[in-house]
């Protein structure tokens, strides 16, 4: 399933954008590098602050909102993609590429990925993995009674559909000449953005 | 034509890509970050880019907020003064810029101009600070006080491509015609800030107007080079 | 603390000279509003979210709604309240937490043009009287700023309201069982009259002269921050005054104020045509693709059906 995104959907923040996957669609916008207040100052690294904003209700920050529930759980990867979108589209300076998914077992052991709604509900256990292009496991939180053997096979089927979503288009799915199973969403979306920036360099 | 090579961030530039010079130096641009001791990696997503000649490489991209660099053109608004300089405003809530009291073409403590907040100047980015004049020279090379005028807002990468020149063969090497253009049938004054700033005076205040909206619409919308000519030929026509 | 940069002499100067030739920067007339935008969410089981741009400027209104208790004092009363936080999405100089002018303007002007001008039938709301009501909640989210919030949030607002739908209820002695919007059709809320805010912005007409003064309707927020003072008319289409607010330290005559409430009239019946038009279009939308969900819901039972169990 390839998320909707689009890019610099926003005006006044530096960064911005929005992404639509099977369960919600979310707008992140980032602004920086700026000044921050003295008391949030960090001698050695920059300070970040998230706030996280439901449609109906306050402002939260993310530890107040990281406590549990599947439903928390199952919007974490699509936070995580709409804040890496956003601070790409903010040209802040970034160490890797981020893509996180979200998969939830049944209660007869399916595997499913990127689920819906109806999914998310019925599922047994709910998974939410983030990986970097260079196959550091940056984010794991899951919910519900599982065990280790089922959690490992999330890992590996979440790592390859981070690693496909983020693949080059000489990667072995095309090699091998068959259908593409899983699309480099991310890459695509990111390479149409850099294109769109050097448009003006093929028409002089 | 082959598009150029796309980095995600974090990517390492192939060792093909590098540009091959006689002194064997590579200058890193905008976009790129050298990990000791041999990778250099993209921080951000963007185009590589190579100049030869220059040993240079980068990454173009379109986002992102102004971050100074040495030798920059800006338009700094002055927020307040003390005894010795002022602070300048480049972006907003980022720290302030530093201009020296005396940092402008034959100042001393009696010539000095009096900036007060609000005021704008053209000015460079030097090392530490910002200033109105080429210290080497001490000459002001067009920088100093904006006087009258109107700023418009543009993104920093269209105001790079503003400032790069025409090529020999007369060609806008950033592919940007409207000033050009424009200058054909209004007479203005102009001054680009890498900052994303345009400045822009005319005798009347619809003119200004005028040539302003051209330059905003062509960055937001994307104008090509045809457009823009189509465009500054229609808006001023019914000036 | 962060707060707006202020434009610079130059562009204040330059803006207020070319107000006073009738221009503005984007060659708008002074009475004329940026193209106006209003949209419903997608999903068809969502009710009540209204994405609004004005120009540049984005404001999203989400409308919930939970059972719970009355306030002793109004048994017969529902719970309505708007919250409109402002966070740094909308303009880097917004820290949560922290409210500035605008939120604090922005809220009271709402609370005083739709909530305590009756705009929504509270009673409307009570399930059973003294123990159940619906707590309507209205939370808006200033996207993009630049300028005129007041107005596009008042229309976000409205727009929402008359959108959403409450799940039906039915009541059997104690017992009261709340229906999902599948199981019964959703209903509307009781609206008693639909006001909007309609801003108009104050500018000297000479240099250092307050007497004579030019009005500017649908500010960006560079014109904005030029302003010397504004009036905020909350009125609905029949021309019906439900708040007057007043800022700036400028003065401004009653003979004024009644011209600002006449042109403002002519706006509040815009709204409320673009409104309406949306609502009905909204409406179509909605009916044809609950028609097609029906179609493909079977065909998904079907397959259910054909697929080997395990």
């Amino acid at each position: 399933m390839v998320p909707e995104v689009s890019h610099h959907p926003l005006h006044r923040a530096d960064g911005s954008a929005s992404y639509c996957n099977n369960l919600f669609t979310i707008l992140a916008s980032v602004n920086g590098p700026i000044e921050v207040q003295r008391r949030d100052e960090l001698a050695e690294e920059a300070a970040i602050a998230v706030n996280l904003r439901p449609a109906a209700g306050i402002t939260k920050t993310p530890a107040l909102r990281m406590q549990g529930a599947v439903r928390d759980v199952g919007v974490l990867p699509g936070l995580v993609n709409a804040a890496f979108l956003a601070l790409v589209d903010g040209g802040l300076r970034l160490d890797c590429s981020v893509v996180a998914t979200l998969f939830t077992v049944t209660d007869s052991g399916v595997y499913e990925e990127e689920p819906d709604e109806k999914q998310l509900v019925g599922c047994k256990s709910v998974h939410a993995m983030a990986y970097s292009h260079r196959g550091e496991l940056l984010l794991n939180e899951s919910a519900g009674r599982f065990p280790w053997s089922e959690w490992e096979g999330v890992a590996e089927r979440a790592e390859k559909t981070c690693f496909a979503a983020m693949a080059s288009a000489t990667g072995d799915e095309e090699m091998a000449g068959g259908v593409v199973e899983k699309s480099p969403w991310l890459r695509h979306e990111l390479e149409e953005r850099a294109r769109v920036a050097v448009a003006w360099r093929e028409t002089t | 034509m082959t598009t150029p090579g796309v980095l995600l961030p974090g990517e390492v530039v192939p060792q093909s890509a590098l540009p091959a010079t006689k002194k064997g130096t590579l200058t890193l641009g905008p976009g790129l970050h050298h990990v000791p001791p041999s990778t250099i990696s993209a921080t951000t997503t963007g185009s590589l880019q190579t100049d030869n000649k220059k040993g240079a490489i980068w990454l173009e991209t379109s986002h992102g907020r102004y971050q100074p660099t040495v030798g920059d053109h800006v338009i700094a608004q002055i927020h307040h003064s003390s005894t010795e300089s002022y602070s300048c405003i480049l972006t907003p809530h980022t720290p302030y810029a530093i201009l020296g009291q005396l940092a402008f073409e034959g100042a001393n403590k009696k010539t000095r101009p009096q900036l007060k907040s609000g005021d704008l100047v053209y000015a460079r980015v030097s090392k530490t600070k910002i200033e109105c004049f080429n210290s080497a020279t001490g000459k002001s090379e067009g920088m100093g006080p904006l006087k009258a005028g109107m700023t418009f807002s543009v993104t920093p990468s269209f105001a790079r491509r503003l400032m790069m020149g025409t090529s020999k063969d007369g060609q806008a090497k950033g592919g940007v015609v409207v000033l050009e253009e424009a200058g054909e049938k209004v007479r203005f004054e102009v001054a680009v800030g890498r900052n994303g700033k345009v400045w822009i005076d005319s005798s009347t205040a619809r003119e200004t107007i005028v040539i302003g909206g051209l330059l905003v619409r062509a960055d937001e919308e994307g104008w090509g080079v045809e457009m823009q000519r189509k465009m500054v030929k229609k808006v001023l026509r019914d000036v | 603390m962060p707060s707006e940069v202020t434009p610079s002499t130059n562009n204040h100067d330059f803006i207020l000279t070319a107000l006073r030739q009738n221009l503005r920067l984007d060659s708008r007339p002074l009475d004329t509003y940026r193209p106006i935008d209003l949209t419903f969410s997608s999903d068809p089981d969502t009710y009540g979210q209204t994405d609004v741009r004005i120009g540049k400027t984005r404001v999203l209104c989400n409308i919930s709604c939970e059972v719970g208790a009355p306030y002793p004092d109004r048994k017969f009363d529902g719970v309505f309240t708007i919250s409109c936080e402002l966070g740094p999405m909308g303009s880097p100089a917004w820290e949560v937490g922290r409210q500035d002018q605008t939120e604090i303007i922005l809220s009271r002007i709402l609370e005083k043009t739709v909530r305590r001008s009756g705009a929504l039938d509270t009673e409307s709301l009570c399930i059973v009287a003294g123990q159940k009501c619906f707590h309507l909640r209205a939370d808006i989210h200033i996207l993009d700023h630049d300028g005129n919030v007041l107005d596009a949030a008042c229309f976000a607002l409205m727009a929402a309201l008359l959108h959403f739908r409450r799940p039906d209820v039915s009541i059997e002695g104690e017992e009261v069982t709340v229906y999902s919007v599948r199981e019964r059709e959703p209903v509307k809320l009781t609206m008693t009259h639909h006001p909007f805010c309609i801003t108009t912005s104050f500018y000297p007409s000479r240099q250092g002269s307050d007497d004579d003064l030019i009005s500017v309707l649908d500010t960006t927020l560079q014109e904005e921050q030029c302003r010397t003072g504004s009036l905020t008319i909350s009125l609905n289409r029949h021309g019906e005054v439900c708040n007057i607010a007043k800022y700036g330290g400028v003065g401004i005559e009653g003979l004024s104020v009644l011209t600002c409430v006449n042109a403002s009239l002519e706006k509040a019946k815009m709204f409320d045509r673009l409104l309406k038009e949306r609502l009905a279009e909204d409406e179509k939308a909605r009916q044809a693709k609950i028609g097609a969900m029906g179609l493909e819901l079977s065909a998904e039972n079907e397959r259910v059906m054909e697929r080997p169990v395990g």
